[in-house]
């Protein structure tokens, strides 16, 4: 679901496409009321006047057609331009975040300026609103605001609109000019530990060997000794036992590779949060295990390089874990990052994709069928977010909702024909059983390889 | 962006103050033409201006209302002085202004909350002078209906120019 769309053939003078949060100028120049109401009793005096033939009546009309014209004339509204600019992109949930409103317009003007429709964050200066009134004068100006995040999340600060008048004009110039770059708020600590902490530790997704070998401790295999390797690989039995010298070879004590490939196309506030939540359980259902077991996790979610997890499963690990969701959901918003973020990743050859989807992008799936098709194993974690759907309303509402998820339904059918192993991560169960459906179909699949080779 | 929100005081003083104005000039509306039609027209008048304390947009009605309230003296059958007439015109112009400078009020941000009541005042004492010459140019002997014509005349012209700038530089 993107929340807002945007022209992309939209360019600035400079060639670089435009910020797609802000395509649409919408607005104009409005009359005040008085306008009208001048115009309407002015002209109605002139012409009773004439059709009665009553002389006086155009005394009536001549003042309120003066006052219309002085309200007018020369008096066009300036057109504004502005932006929004935040001191920083992401921050901890309950910081305060500094920003300003940058402001530009020709000649002296009343300005009315507000920050609307944010979410997410409460303002603490100006309050309590973010809204100003600038008195008769000129641009540029520069308006800074401090904010404090309410939630965790991708969130709206809001966007800005102005109101622009010429001292004692009747005109004005409304318009919203700008929407505020997204702000990344990640949980506070506690939060963080209660929101991803792990159900139930048994989840494990594809526990798998590397293909890599090394000096770890787990057995791979015996082959016959080859010049360079170490004495001490020798294995003494079966080289007694077939009396040619075989050495012991170990899987590498790191065990695998694992790359979550985030997908997070969920918008709208509140919902937006939960459908976070899920994924991110879901991944970190996934990730934790991994972790444990010296696996490398990698987190794609944006651009063409993995964000490797740090070794412990730890609070930075998780911070982390968040912070690539809600970026990839800004950039889900976002349709021109999206289409420069589309370009597929190098994974390494050995590594598990496990992708975290709500299977509403194409491109998503396309993604996930391409590095099976490649060879590596790949699986996906199918979150259920049929249950933040608003309630139907009416037939449409209803008809909408089964065709959703019959398109779902057949997306996870297209993934599982070409050899992706799914689950389905409910909101009711969480995603433990999802995790442990999922290492049981990569089990058989795998072993299913193994026995067509 | 339009949100309730609770009123400044100047706004409320505004508020006050334009219909003090528009009560002033109905009562001086109904006394001047003391008849029941007059009364009715006046209170009607009050309640219309009370209307656009809250939605600006009543402030059309407003103005219309007052000024037909006050072409009704000038042309009945005992005209009123043109001082009187001058001053409910004021009147119906002050409190037009007052009430769109509380509506300017309605904004979210704090701080100034000034009310411009020069301005206010500046266009009632124009519209009322206005007023005066013109009827006092329309008393002076000539053919009947001419000045009137040419003064409508003149006011499309000037309006027409004024649309005209407005197009061109939108």
């Amino acid at each position: 679901v993107t929340r807002r769309t945007g022209d992309p053939s939209q360019r600035r003078p400079g060639g670089e496409p435009a910020d797609p949060r802000l395509p649409h100028r919408v607005g104009g120049v409005w009359a005040d009321p008085r306008l009208p109401a001048y115009l309407v009793a002015g002209f109605a005096g002139l012409l009773g006047a004439v059709t009665l033939g009553r002389v006086e009546l155009a005394a009536i009309g001549a003042p309120f057609l003066l006052l219309a014209a002085l309200g007018v004339a020369g008096r066009r509204p300036p057109a504004v331009t502005g932006s929004v600019r935040l001191a920083m992109e992401r921050a901890v949930q309950g910081d305060m975040v500094e920003g300003a409103v940058e402001l530009e317009w020709e000649g002296e003007a009343e300005l009315d300026v507000m920050l609307a429709g944010g979410h997410g964050v409460t303002a603490i200066e100006p309050t309590p609103d973010v809204a100003w009134h600038l008195p008769v004068g000129s641009g540029p100006v520069a308006l800074g605001f401090r904010l404090r995040t309410l939630s965790w999340g991708v969130h709206d600060v809001g966007d800005l609109w102005v109101r622009a008048r010429r001292p004692g004009g009747m005109l004005w110039y409304e318009a919203k000019l700008a929407a505020a770059p997204p702000l990344r708020v990640l949980p506070t600590p506690v939060r963080l530990d209660s929101l991803l902490r792990p159900k139930e530790p048994r989840a494990v997704a594809g526990s798998h060997s590397s293909r890599f070998r090394g000096s770890g401790t787990d057995f791979a295999e015996l082959r016959p000794y080859r010049p360079g390797d170490r004495l001490r690989d020798i294995s003494w039995a079966t080289t007694a036992r077939l009396g040619d010298p075989w050495v012991t070879v170990h899987h590498s004590d790191r065990t695998g590779t694992v790359l979550l490939l985030l997908d997070t196309v969920f918008a709208e506030t509140s919902r937006s949060t939960e459908g976070l939540i899920r994924a991110a359980r879901a991944a970190w259902a996934v990730a934790h295990v991994h972790l444990n077991a010296q696996d490398r996790v990698g987190l794609l979610a944006r651009g063409r390089t993995p964000a490797w997890l740090p070794p412990r499963a730890g609070r930075r690990a998780r911070w982390q874990l968040l912070e690539e969701l809600l970026a990839v959901g800004t950039a889900a918003e976002n349709p021109g990052v999206r289409r420069r973020t589309a370009t597929r990743a190098s994974v390494p050859a050995d590594a598990l994709v496990v992708g975290v989807t709500s299977l509403q992008s194409r491109d998503y799936l396309r993604t996930l069928l391409h590095y099976r098709r490649t060879g590596h194993q790949t699986a996906a974690l199918i979150i259920d977010t049929a249950d933040l759907l608003e309630a139907d309303r009416d037939v449409i509402d209803t008809a909408a909702r089964r065709l959703w998820l019959a398109q779902r339904s057949a997306a996870r059918q297209e993934l599982e024909r070409g050899g992706v192993a799914t689950a389905l991560v409910t909101a009711a169960e969480g995603p433990a059983p999802a995790v442990s459906a999922l290492r049981r179909r990569l089990g058989a699949l795998h072993g299913a390889r193994r026995a067509a080779r | 962006v339009k949100a309730a929100r609770a009123w400044s005081a100047t706004r409320r003083n505004a508020a006050v103050m334009a219909l003090l104005t528009a009560t002033a000039t109905a009562i001086g509306a109904a006394a001047a033409g003391g008849s029941a039609m007059y009364l009715l027209g006046a209170g009607a008048y009050l309640a219309i201006a009370a209307m656009a304390v809250t939605y600006p947009a009543w402030i059309a009605p407003q103005v219309i209302g007052g000024s037909g309230l006050v072409a009704a003296l000038l042309t009945g059958p005992e005209p009123l002085g043109l001082l009187v007439l001058g001053a409910l015109l004021a009147g119906v112009i002050t409190t037009a202004e007052v009430l769109a400078g509380a509506a300017r009020l309605d904004r979210p941000a704090a701080g100034d909350t000034r009310l411009d009541l020069g301005r206010s005042a500046g266009a009632a004492l124009g519209g009322a002078a206005v007023f005066l010459l013109v009827a006092l140019v329309a008393r002076l002997p000539g053919p009947t209906g001419l000045l009137p014509t040419a003064i409508a005349a003149a006011g499309c012209v000037l309006l027409a120019l004024l649309l005209t700038r407005l197009a061109d530089s939108a």
